[in-house]
């Protein structure tokens, strides 16, 4: 049986609305295995997408992290040493 | 990057495109903590599960700080960046990452903070990174310490030797000379392969550049790093200063080069550990300082070594510094460093204002394995050296008040005034071993004997001069071979006997 956990948080970028959220909450339950009922707080420096905060764990699907995760990709990708192609062999 | 073209600008394009459509986009999930109250730099963080001791933390706003209390529901933690500002309700994240440093050859010639970030305005980029907290070498990794460090200050390599691989605490009140004779030490490494690592520990900024600006103009931080937390940094960075250092020591240790560190200072580390342990609420326990005071130098200096050849032979030699008050070497501090290592070098207030520098206490000070790693031809002489100066210095102290004594006390007193002379060296200037042999030998020759003692300073390099110009072969042979047989003694003895003469006839 599921038990609904009180004060999960999701932080948001607009817009949205009500039947977004509920979906969230359906994916999280379905995913947990217990029903989550959001406070939900507006957040536009997330730029788009979510960050949802759930029995100590932080399910972050922002577009503001996600951004952050490619700049460090590519700053990455830039840095590595170039590729020698190898040799073919006689 | 400068892009000079069209192809260059559609090549970038194409990169990045590429770089873009590789990434796999997913949502990062991880444990967090609510930041229950922050005190100074210390924050309790409620309720962040599967987080380790050491983990660096991260705030909002890349604001960091390292774990340093684990308790049932509350993770006590420290922070790094001293400016930052964290406020209650704020979520804390665990990294997955302990502490660590950047290391390898791209570190010489820099200064860094305790997280490797570079304080010298250059860019720096090093690939191999390296925990701060690690485990010293076991007792099956380490082979005796054989190899002599040699320091350049002939009292200190003639009477307290220190050997690679060994501890050596410098010891004394403030402005004793305890920082000069380290940085002697790794002044007097250039050349030969020793990569010296100078730890600045809540030191005054100005300081810290003072010591930076006087390596790099004498062409010596061509073989140093400087790892420095000033006072005005948080207690966490002073606390990690040394094992940072230490950090960096290790990767050149299990490379097979041999690395001189130096802790300056341990005390002011002490504080900054007591400080974060008061406000972590841990018991206090003598001068407030916490429980595992001695634990945390002991593990950073048992980390100092030298290695056995299977694991390539390489040494760290430590030289922590502990500042004293009043001369008191039985405080908890000094007592608690003194017991960990191989030794000490006191320095002594009394002999400083005296004009005696280095103003090193020889009845206080004590090598307890260098000897062994010390030079023959150094050895040889510098053995009795000791006694006659400890001798020396008690009757010197009856004869302060003006006390009539026999002929061959006088004679006793004269002497000890005259390798006193002898051994007082200027603060940046090193001998190398053929030098200090020399030194020595003109000394149990009673070269100085029947001059004046303002004569001696001028007199002592005036020998080196002429025994270098006179007899070149035995100081290279000392040099090479760190040993001096009876022919050379006899051919330096002839060359010394021809200076006094010459020096008297003129």
């Amino acid at each position: 049986m599921s038990t609904v956990r009180k004060n999960p948080i999701l932080r948001i970028a607009p817009p949205y609305d009500d039947a977004l959220i509920r979906r969230i909450e359906k994916g999280f339950a379905d995913r947990l295995g217990y029903g989550v009922q959001f406070d939900v707080r507006e957040d536009p420096a997330l730029l788009c997408g979510f960050i949802a905060y759930i029995r100590g764990t932080v399910y972050d699907a922002s577009g503001k992290t996600q951004l952050a995760g490619v700049s460090a990709y590519l700053v990455e990708a830039m840095n590595a040493p170039a590729r020698v192609p190898e040799q073919e062999e006689i | 990057m400068t892009i000079r073209s069209d192809a260059e600008r559609a090549a970038l394009s194409a990169f990045l495109h590429e770089k873009i459509g590789e990434y796999r986009f997913q949502p990062s999930v991880y444990r967090y903590g609510i930041v229950q109250s922050a005190k100074d730099d210390v924050i309790t963080v409620h309720a962040l599960s599967g987080c380790r001791y050491g983990e660096i933390l991260q705030f909002d706003n890349d604001v960091y700080g390292l774990v340093l209390d684990l308790s049932e529901d509350t993770i006590g933690a420290a922070l790094l960046n001293a400016d930052a500002f964290v406020a209650a309700g704020t979520v804390a994240r665990g990294t997955g990452r302990v502490a660590d440093i950047c290391v390898g050859d791209a570190l010489i010639g820099r200064v860094l903070d305790p997280l490797g970030r570079p304080l010298d305005g250059m860019p720096l980029s090093t690939l191999e990174t390296r925990r701060v907290e690690s485990r010293a070498p076991r007792i099956i990794d380490r082979a005796p310490v054989k190899r002599p460090l040699e320091t350049g200050i002939l009292a200190i390599d003639s009477m307290i030797p220190i050997g690679r691989g060994q501890r050596e605490l410098i010891i004394g009140d403030r402005q004793t000379g305890k920082t000069s004779i380290a940085l002697s030490a790794i002044r007097n490494q250039r050349g030969n392969g020793v990569i010296c690592i100078y730890c600045a520990i809540g030191q005054k900024a100005a300081t810290t550049a003072r010591i930076v600006h006087e390596l790099r103009e004498s062409g010596d931080m061509e073989h140093t790093i400087v790892v420095a937390s000033s006072a005005s940094d948080s207690a966490a960075m002073q606390y990690l200063t040394p094992f940072a250092g230490c950090a960096i020591a290790e990767h050149f240790m299990y490379e097979g080069r041999d690395v001189l560190i130096v802790y300056d200072d341990l005390s002011r580390h002490a504080v900054a550990y007591r400080t974060m342990s008061l406000l972590l609420r841990r018991p206090a326990g003598r001068e407030a300082y916490p429980g595992d005071i001695f634990y945390l130098h002991s593990r950073l200096l048992e980390r100092a070594a030298q290695l056995s050849p299977t694991l390539g032979g390489g040494s760290m030699t430590a030289l922590p510094i502990v500042e004293t008050v009043g001369g008191d070497i039985s405080a908890y501090i000094p007592t608690n460093i003194i017991s960990i290592t191989d030794g000490q070098i006191f320095l002594s207030s009394d002999l400083f204002f005296a004009g005696q520098r280095p103003a090193i206490n020889v009845g206080l000070s004590v090598s307890r394995i260098g000897s062994s790693a010390q030079h023959p031809a150094i050895k040889w002489i510098g053995s009795r050296l000791r006694l006659a100066i400890a001798q020396y210095r008690e009757l010197a102290v009856f004869s302060q008040f003006g006390a009539e004594v026999d002929a061959a006390t006088a004679t006793q007193i004269h002497r000890g005034e005259r390798m006193m002379e002898v051994l007082k060296q200027g603060q940046e200037e090193t001998l190398s071993v053929a030098s200090e042999a020399v030194l020595l030998l003109a000394l149990a020759h009673n070269v100085f004997s029947d001059m004046p003692l303002s004569e001696i300073s001028a007199a002592k390099y005036a020998l080196l001069d002429y025994v270098r110009a006179a007899c070149p072969g035995s100081l290279r042979a000392i040099e090479s071979t760190g040993d001096l047989n009876p022919e050379e003694i006899s051919t330096l003895k002839k060359a010394m006997d021809a200076f006094l003469e010459e020096r008297n006839a003129g």
